[in-house]
This record gives structure tokens, C-alpha cells and sequence, in this order.
């Protein structure tokens, strides 16, 4: 036979519960209470004042998104346009200035300006779009000035007309 | 002459395809970066485009301040077109090219740590092209010289025959090794671009010395220009780390350090 387990230690007597609200036996004695208030009652309207309109959503609604400044997808995009203007110009730079030098002209006047047109392109083109409010237009000005450095950089600048053996034709 | 590969009817430049490759592995690390970092953003686009063009410009630019006589120099449309292809000014290029594209678009944030695990792995690939196209380095005796063809531009130790110092394989090694310990400092450094910092700070000691085995030419005490170039930068960024260290950037951010039981 086993005695049936008596009441746990830290159960206080009977009386000495804390009441639900109110001050407690751990709070300091002597000086004001906390207030700990009714917690279900809605805060009160100054009277003579309109009631104030959340915002929709709030306080559970997402953030406001902030303003798209660049598209993205035309960053990505640019470079391709700008690898494709590339290689059309500098091919007819190729046919001009083999053209030139067969003609007793000058090959290199004929690359320089090819050069100088693809960096206009790049730099000029994608400097107006910078300027533009479209996020569209100033994203494809940053892919295009982007496509001239990739392009500069992957062919040590054979396709933008600033090769040193393309000089040497 | 430069050196290609024959894949079929094409003709490759083995340098440009390299400098692609390191291009391309660059891109994708910072990408992978920034969806770590949550920094899928616009102003991380704004800042590799920045530094795409800025290090383009910047390489194609160096040999326009090669020599302090000036009237020995380039003219600048002949540096834009004979640019030189310097690490150094496409490093420059791409951080003025940064900060110069940040400024315009208006953004705040630092992003040189998505930067610098990329431009470790980048430079490692790309140096693979250097070491099979160019000069490899100085005389040596030491076992693991090596040679290199007769028709290697700017190379007289190719065309005598000699071993010579293997200087890029030591800077690949230098990079791969910067990359891993830069993943390693990742979670440990809490301080918003202080990777870059550090990344920027080792490879520029390391450049300088070795720089005294590579086959640049000497201009001055025996020092290259990439040398000279690097004192005063040596000189700032040693200031700038002890500025961070004094700062506390480099301690362990409090959340992984262990709490005595």
C-alpha cells in the first residue's frame, strides 16, 4: 500500500493566492502600483477629433516596396544588344577598311572611326538613357556601356576596335 | 604574335579566353553572393557594372601614365587603343568605377565584400592565361624553375634558354588561397566591407613581392612600376588596417563567440 501523494511544497496555502491584476506580493509595498490595467479595452478618442484611419493592412501589411529605379532583366539584356551592334559595325569596318587599303586609303582611319562609333554607342547611348525616367531605358544604358567592357575585356578588345594587331592591317 | 588554341576552323586566344573564363567565374561568384547576403538588388547590379567598366577603362588605361617623363607616355587615344592590360589599373578602374556608379545612383551601402571572394577566384583563372602566353619570371636556379618557348614576347630568359621563376603559378596559388580564407573569414567578420579591405591588403603585399621575381622591367632601385605604384597604396591601406583593428572590425561578432558555463 502506497499513501496518496499530498499537496506539492510550493503550493501557497489557501488565501494567499495573487490576485489576476492589481499589485503583487513581489512588487515593492508602500509606493504606487504598476498599473497593469484592462487589457481588452480599446484605447479611448480625445473628443473633438476624427477618428484616426489606419493605413490598409496595418499593423499586419507588408512594407511599402520601394520605387524601381533600374530594370534588371535590361541590364542583362543590353550587353546582348550590344554584342550583336558589335559585330555588325566591326564586320563593315573589316570589308571598309580592306576596301581602303587595297584603294591606297588608310585602314586604320577606317577602324579608328569604327571604334570611336561602337564607344559613342556604348557610352553616349547609354549615358542619354541614364538620364532617362524609365527604369527600362536605364537599365538598357547600363547594359549597353556593360557589354562594351565585357566585350573589351573577353577580346582584349579585338571586337571594339582597339586591338593592336587590328591596327597593324 | 599572340597564342591560340585551333578548335576545329576557330582560332581561340588562349590569354582572352582565360581573361573570359576569370570574367565569367567572377560573375558567378558575386551572384551566388548576393542571393547569400540577400542583396539581390539594384544597387549590387549598379555596382558590377560600375566595376566592369571602370576595370575595363582602367586596363586600357594604365599605359597612359607609364613613364613620369610625360613626353615619353602615349597619347590618350593611343592608350585607349595599345592599352597595356594591367591588373593593377583594372583593379583601381573597377573600385573607382564602383564608387563613381554608387554616387550617380544615389546608394549607400557598402558592397566590396560581394566583390572579393569573385575578383580572388577571377584573378586566379585569368592568371592561367598570363602564365601560358607571357614571360614567366626572372633567372632562377631552384628546382621548380621553369622554360618557356624561344617565341614568348618580351621574354630574353625564353630566348637564352634558362629556368625561370613559375611567378604566375605562385600568384594563382596566392589567389586560390585568398579565396578559401576569404569564405573562411565570411561568417567571422561581421563589419560590412571589411573583407575587401583585407582581400585588397594581402594581394597588394603579395604583388609587391612578387614582383621581385616576375619579368617586369625595373625603373628605379631596382623596384618595378608596379612596385612604385604599390608603396604609397601599401602605405594607406597598412593605415586603414590599423584604423579597422583599433576599431574592433575584426573581432568575432558577439553572437558566435561561446559563453563561460
Amino acid at each position: 500500500m502506497t499513501t496518496p501523494p499530498g499537496p506539492p511544497d510550493d503550493v501557497p496555502p489557501p488565501g494567499d493566492e495573487p490576485p489576476a491584476f492589481g499589485p503583487q506580493s513581489f512588487e515593492p509595498q508602500g509606493i504606487p502600483p504598476a498599473y497593469h490595467g484592462d487589457p481588452s479595452a480599446p484605447p479611448t478618442q480625445p473628443p473633438g477629433y476624427p477618428p484616426y484611419q489606419y493605413p490598409p493592412g496595418y499593423p499586419y501589411g507588408p512594407p511599402p516596396q520601394p520605387e524601381r529605379r533600374i530594370s534588371v532583366p535590361m541590364v542583362i539584356i543590353g550587353p546582348f544588344l550590344y554584342a550583336a551592334l558589335n559585330l555588325m559595325i566591326g564586320f563593315a569596318a573589316f570589308i571598309s577598311a580592306g576596301a581602303a587599303d587595297s584603294g591606297g586609303g588608310s585602314a586604320n582611319a577606317v577602324l579608328g572611326a569604327a571604334a570611336v562609333l561602337l564607344a559613342f554607342i556604348a557610352f553616349g547611348g547609354g549615358t542619354v538613357m541614364l538620364f532617362s525616367k524609365s527604369p527600362t531605358a536605364r537599365g538598357l544604358g547600363i547594359g549597353l556601356m556593360v557589354g562594351w567592357a565585357l566585350v573589351s575585356l573577353v577580346t582584349a578588345g579585338f571586337c571594339t576596335g582597339i586591338n593592336p594587331e587590328l591596327y597593324a592591317l | 604574335m599572340t597564342a591560340q588554341w585551333h578548335l576545329g576552323p576557330v582560332s581561340i586566344g588562349v590569354h582572352n579566353l582565360f581573361v573570359a573564363l576569370g570574367v565569367s567565374a567572377a560573375l558567378l561568384v558575386f551572384i551566388a553572393e548576393a542571393r547569400r547576403r540577400g542583396a539581390v538588388n539594384e544597387q549590387s547590379v549598379v555596382a558590377a557594372a560600375g566595376a566592369l567598366i571602370g576595370g575595363a577603362i582602367g586596363m586600357r588605361m594604365t599605359g597612359w601614365i607609364r613613364h613620369l617623363d610625360f613626353s615619353a607616355n602615349p597619347t590618350l587615344a593611343q592608350a585607349w587603343q595599345f592599352g597595356s592590360r594591367s591588373i593593377l589599373g583594372g583593379l583601381l578602374g573597377a573600385y573607382l568605377g564602383v564608387l563613381i556608379a554608387k554616387r550617380i545612383g544615389g546608394y549607400r551601402g557598402k558592397t566590396g565584400d560581394l566583390f572579393a571572394p569573385a575578383v580572388a577566384l577571377g584573378m586566379a583563372i585569368g592568371r592561367i592565361g598570363c602564365h601560358l602566353t607571357e614571360a614567366p619570371g626572372r633567372p632562377t636556379t631552384l628546382p621548380w624553375g621553369i622554360h618557356a618557348p624561344a617565341d614568348t614576347p618580351e621574354c630574353p630568359g625564353c630566348v637564352a634558354g634558362v629556368a625561370m621563376h613559375p611567378s604566375f603559378l605562385y600568384e594563382i596559388a596566392f589567389q586560390l588561397t585568398a579565396f578559401a580564407v576569404l569564405l573562411w573569414l565570411r561568417p567571422r567578420i561581421g563589419r560590412p566591407g571589411e573583407l575587401f579591405v583585407l582581400y585588397v591588403a594581402g594581394y597588394a603585399v603579395f604583388r609587391f613581392l612578387v614582383e621581385f621575381v616576375r619579368a617586369n622591367e625595373t625603373v628605379w632601385l631596382d623596384l618595378t612600376r608596379p612596385q612604385w605604384f604599390l608603396l604609397p597604396s601599401l602605405l594607406i591601406l597598412g593605415f586603414r588596417l590599423w584604423y579597422g583593428y583599433r576599431r574592433g572590425y575584426y573581432r568575432n561578432p558577439a553572437r558566435t563567440q561561446e559563453v563561460p558555463a
